[in-house]
């Protein structure tokens, strides 16, 4: 394969017409020999062409690489999304509520005053704000802490 | 039988004493009497509709709770789930919120208690941010707003 300083001869009485020649070359866009042929038959690369097909393979994996991190981008969006129609944002205060007893830890029948227990609703307080409402408003939960 | 109409148009006829389970249809057939007109459903879909008959066959000829007892003071508070209560619970997340809230509007006591317990035992043991993960619920505290939480929480934290 030429390169640009293969073109350049060594310096002589016609010193200036190679020069004119090496950058006539120069200004010719040199194309890639086209593998294309390679993707339908089975024969081996030439030397010249191996670089080509590195050069693309190295090129789709780079795309493959960005379509990745755009379907990770897009599913936590559509995720997003798809939170704002689901049925736990219908779910009244008063279910959420009956739901939160269950979680309190209880003892044969008996519920457990300690820590432990309080920490439940600190939790549960702090998932957001429809949840704190629901946590307050269910004095079943407050009783006997 | 009974006629039901759910919010996508779909009409059902059901034997009266299955969907009795439900006190709400229960005491509109009380109060309405007999008649040919469907009962409206405008919050239950017909795939929610199907699921909630499901449990109502299921446990037919189950005596039925008392109605003048007040639902925070009965019933057991364990997690403990029946086999067949938690096959039947054994669906997505959109479908187990679904029955809860049909089961909440038909008013069927034993389903919204199995359906709270399903969700109880999600939560267990998971911390707040867990807990928005799982449901995929928006923390809409400001930084501000959580810690004053906790700062008013803290005798939660003491023995």
């Amino acid at each position: 394969m030429s390169t640009f300083f293969s073109l350049i001869p060594p310096p002589g009485p016609h010193a200036a017409d190679s020069w004119q020649l090496a950058s006539k070359a120069l200004c010719q866009k040199v194309e890639p020999p086209s593998i294309s042929y390679l993707l339908d038959n089975n024969t081996p690369p030439k030397a010249v062409e191996i670089p080509v097909v590195e050069a693309r393979i190295c090129d789709l994996i780079g795309k493959i690489t960005e379509l990745r991190k755009l379907e990770v981008e897009v599913t936590v969006e559509l995720e997003r999304h798809q939170s704002i129609l689901s049925p736990v944002r219908r779910v009244p205060r008063g279910v959420l509520g009956h739901v939160f007893t269950f979680l309190h830890p209880y003892e044969e029948g008996e519920k457990v005053r300690n820590a432990a227990g309080r920490k439940v609703f600190l939790r549960l307080s702090l998932v957001c704000k429809l949840w704190r409402d629901a946590a307050l408003v269910t004095h079943e939960l407050w009783t006997g802490l | 039988m009974v006629l039901l109409l759910t919010s996508d148009n779909e009409m059902f006829s059901v034997a009266e004493d299955v969907i009795k389970r439900s006190a709400y249809i229960k005491n509109m057939l009380e109060d309405v009497g007999e008649s040919d007109l469907p009962i409206p459903l405008p919050n239950v879909e017909s795939n929610v509709l199907v699921k909630i008959l499901e449990y109502c066959e299921h446990y037919r000829g189950e005596p039925l709770p008392a109605s003048d007892v007040d639902p925070a003071e009965i019933g057991d508070r364990s997690l403990d789930i029946a086999d067949w209560d938690q096959k039947y619970m054994a669906v997505d997340q959109e479908m187990l919120f679904e029955i809860i809230l049909a089961a909440n509007y038909l008013d069927i006591k034993s389903l919204l208690d199995v359906g709270c317990k399903t969700v109880a035992k999600m939560m267990k043991g998971k911390s707040s941010e867990e807990i928005r993960t799982l449901f995929n619920i928006a923390n809409d505290f400001t930084p501000e707003e959580e810690a004053q939480i906790r700062k008013e929480n803290a005798w939660a934290e003491c023995r």
